[in-house]
């Protein structure tokens, strides 16, 4: 008897179903602290008027309108933040999309059977495992004026003139200030980029390849078929998801380029104006001199709208068009069966 | 026994992290123990270093081999650095005061003093239990730059900051053929005769040497010299003719390519006081003890450049920098922030004590008389008394240039300025760009 009693009420008087909720509970209460209210306070901080001047004296919060929006889309360098990022993402994103899809051709190629895959898959990847600050920091250094190493190599393979190079003769025949000059820059951080990413988007395509199956490409092999035209009609049609997922995330991680821009960045130099991201232009509104939370948050807020709205487009011009056109052939096909 | 051996070994292990001088200073210690952390923030390690050699072993406290400082009360003294690279140390310092966490000390520059100083961040120093009359010794300039608009002392200062044009002997006589400071102030005694120096320089050396490492160095001279602050009292940004008279000697410099291209602070410019790159600095006075010493490449006379530079006036007085200590609203030990402030800015004895082993200029005329009447001569530059020229140079010093906003704009303007410089705009251009990215950066400020 007193053996069985705990079992029956145990049986009887715990709700097991609940303890889902509370093991799930952790992540909820970390993401309305962490994520939804940080999120909602920054919508609502766009349309307060709220600063702290350089003075330290503090002004609002009170409720601004669309003042905020109005004032960072005409004055200031939001536009042109938003230009640069684009390009920067744009010029570091096409060649990593090429060279990545090559790599993982190559990889997944039956008929090539490249030996040592496994070396070279981690050798390609191993640029992402460094902190961009450490690899921004690196390239600071090699593009140093006028003594870095890549002025020196110029120097040495005769691009500029070895004798005078550093420091003496004429403005036009010395050392190139790389991290003076705007494209410059731009190109080393979109090169950055380029050179951290290939490996991961190289790893998610093969992914993605291998995920096609085989049977299509034996019998598109026994068709006849020529290797391009298997890339081509089998390949790159099965492969657009992953394209899509490639893009979207590489476009959100884009628009957010932060750290590499920020420490390529030399004091005073002008090519500011042409590598400042639209994430360095908010903390910069936040941060430095008057600290304008409400500017601040207004381009944070057009930053999301912006990556949102791209993304949708990406989505419908990627993904769908096949998918709908099936769709509506196989209603057909179903309407004709009937009648 | 053993608990005995132990002890002094580790006393010798403390002591041997002294700096070994003659006699070692010592003053009295009596702030009760309040068994929290006692915070410093600041944006390097200099006053770190004056606590760890100076302060800590006269009032008998402790430095463990990791650095840390503890009192004779057993107070922990927490020092947290944030560099000032665009402006990081006054983004972390701000998101802390503002957090309400604690500060007791925390250092401030002149370029945005008043920012702190007008604030209610800072402690009037009556508070602290510092009276007006204990600063009597002090540079007068020292203590309106640590006054807010109503004439409250919220800072003190222990260093004044005079500038003076550091040269090298050898090189100046190798392509100079200047052989005493005087025939040097000659050739930079203004800034038409200091471009013609600096032509002459980077000809006779084949380019090899400049005579000043960048245009951002004349720009630390001008900013201070100004007639008028950037920011008047109707929040207008103002841009005088200063400004552009400015503009055009930094293209001058560039397009001429008569600087070493070295920017302030860059690692090209520290090492450039060790080698033969550059000839000349523009430095104040902790730039001296603090910069030029530590990049020589030697401790005394014959290593490195030790010992081959020299002073002068150069072409207009100026000061750079100086560093002035508040007491933070969010303190928990006022004791010992008025402790720490009478012993480096208050107490003559404590101060020339400092003021001889360290070589920087102390704000305190009677200390600095004191040493000069003693027959001062400092061997890095070459036996020289350069406290002479300082305290020629301080009385001279002219503040009504500066404004909370100083930092910030003068970062925006360096970037305008090196655009107009390498001929990637013009100036009417760089002007409005300058202006308004200031306008971008202060909403509250007019740019006509």
């Amino acid at each position: 008897m007193t053996q069985k009693t705990p079992k029956k009420r145990h049986a009887k008087g715990v709700d097991t179903s609940r303890y889902g909720y509370y093991f799930i509970a952790p992540f909820f209460i970390v993401y309305l602290v962490f994520q939804a209210y940080p999120l909602l306070n920054t919508v609502y901080l766009a349309f307060q008027r709220y600063m702290i001047t350089g003075t330290n004296k503090v002004v609002g919060p009170t409720f601004y309108g669309l003042k905020n929006f109005q004032n960072v889309l005409t004055k200031g360098s939001t536009i042109a933040a938003f230009q640069n990022t684009i390009i920067m993402w744009v010029i570091n994103f096409i060649p990593q999309i090429l060279l990545a899809l090559l790599l993982a051709k190559w990889f997944t190629d039956t008929r090539l059977k490249i030996r040592g895959q496994g070396a070279i898959k981690v050798m390609v990847y191993m640029p992402n495992i460094i902190t961009a600050a450490s690899i921004s920091v690196l390239f600071y250094s090699l593009f140093a004026y006028p003594q870095g190493p890549v002025n020196s190599l110029l120097a040495q393979v005769g691009v500029i003139d070895k004798a005078t190079y550093l420091n003496t003769g004429t403005a036009a025949t010395v050392a190139i200030p790389f991290l003076e000059k705007g494209w410059h820059t731009r190109l080393i951080i979109a090169f950055i980029n380029f050179w951290m990413w290939y490996g991961n988007t190289m790893i998610v395509l093969v992914a993605g390849m291998l995920g096609i199956s085989p049977n299509l490409f034996e019998a598109a092999e026994v068709d006849g078929a020529t290797p391009n035209q298997i890339f081509t009609k089998i390949t790159m049609p099965l492969l657009k998801p992953i394209m899509l997922y490639t893009l979207v995330t590489s476009l959100i991680g884009g628009m957010q380029m932060y750290d590499i821009p920020q420490m390529m960045q030399q004091q005073g130099s002008p090519a500011k104006d042409m590598t400042m991201t639209v994430t360095m232009y908010i903390m910069e509104l936040v941060y430095t001199g008057t600290k304008d939370y409400g500017r601040g948050a207004a381009v944070s807020v057009l930053l999301f709208l912006f990556t949102g709205v791209l993304s949708i487009i990406l989505f419908f011009i990627m993904s769908d068009r096949d998918e709908a056109r099936a769709r509506k052939a196989q209603r057909k096909a179903r309407k004709g069966a009937k009648a | 026994m053993k608990k005995l051996v132990a002890l002094i070994m580790a006393l010798m292990m403390v002591c041997s992290l002294m700096p070994a001088y003659a006699e070692a200073y010592t003053t009295d210690f009596d702030v009760p123990a309040t068994g929290e952390k006692f915070v410093i923030y600041s944006w390097n390690d200099e006053f770190q270093g004056m606590l760890k050699n100076y302060y800590i072993p006269a009032v008998g406290g402790t430095v463990a081999e990791d650095g840390t400082m503890t009192l004779p009360n057993g107070d922990v003294i927490e020092y947290v650095i944030n560099p000032n690279d665009n402006g990081v140390y006054q983004q972390k310092l701000d998101a802390a005061l503002a957090a309400g966490e604690q500060i007791d000390l925390f250092l401030i520059e002149a370029d945005y003093a008043l920012k702190y100083v007008d604030s209610d961040y800072t402690l009037p120093l009556e508070q602290v239990g510092i009276t007006a009359d204990q600063m009597a010794k002090q540079y007068p300039y020292t203590v309106t730059i640590a006054t807010d608009s109503n004439g409250v002392v919220k800072g003190t200062s222990w260093q004044a900051a005079p500038g003076l044009f550091l040269y090298r002997r050898s090189l100046a006589e190798k392509y100079l053929g200047v052989k005493t400071p005087e025939e040097m102030q000659e050739k930079v005694k203004d800034w038409d005769t200091f471009l013609a120096t600096a032509r002459e320089v980077a000809e006779k050396s084949a380019g090899a040497t400049k005579l000043i490492p960048s245009n951002g160095d004349v720009w630390q001279v001008v900013r201070t010299v100004r007639s008028t602050p950037w920011v008047d009292d109707a929040y207008n940004l103002v841009i005088d003719d200063q400004v552009k008279w400015y503009f055009d000697f930094a293209k001058t410099l560039r397009e001429e390519n008569l600087t070493a291209m070295a920017n302030p602070w860059s690692e090209a410019w520290n090492a450039g006081v060790g080698n033969d790159s550059i000839l000349g600095y523009f430095f104040s006075t902790w730039g001296i003890q603090w910069t030029m010493v530590g990049n020589s490449g030697g401790s005394k006379p014959g290593e490195g450049t030790y010992g081959d530079w020299a002073a002068v006036n150069g072409p207009q007085p100026y000061y750079w920098g100086g560093t002035w200590l508040t007491a933070s609203s969010t303190a928990k030990n006022l004791p010992l922030v008025k402790d720490i402030m009478e012993y480096f800015t208050v107490e003559t004895a404590s101060m020339q004590d400092y003021c001889l082993k360290s070589k920087d200029y102390v704000n305190n005329t009677e200390a600095v008389q004191n040493i000069i009447d003693a027959g001062f001569a400092f061997d890095f530059l070459g036996g020289q008394d350069h406290y002479s020229l300082f305290q020629a140079v301080t009385p001279l010093i002219d503040i009504s240039a500066m404004s909370a906003y100083d930092q910030n704009i003068n970062i925006e303007m360096d970037e305008q300025v090196n655009a107009y410089a390498t001929g990637e705009k013009d100036y009417e251009t760089a002007i409005q760009d300058f202006k308004d990215a200031v306008v971008d950066m202060y909403p509250e400020l007019m740019a006509e």
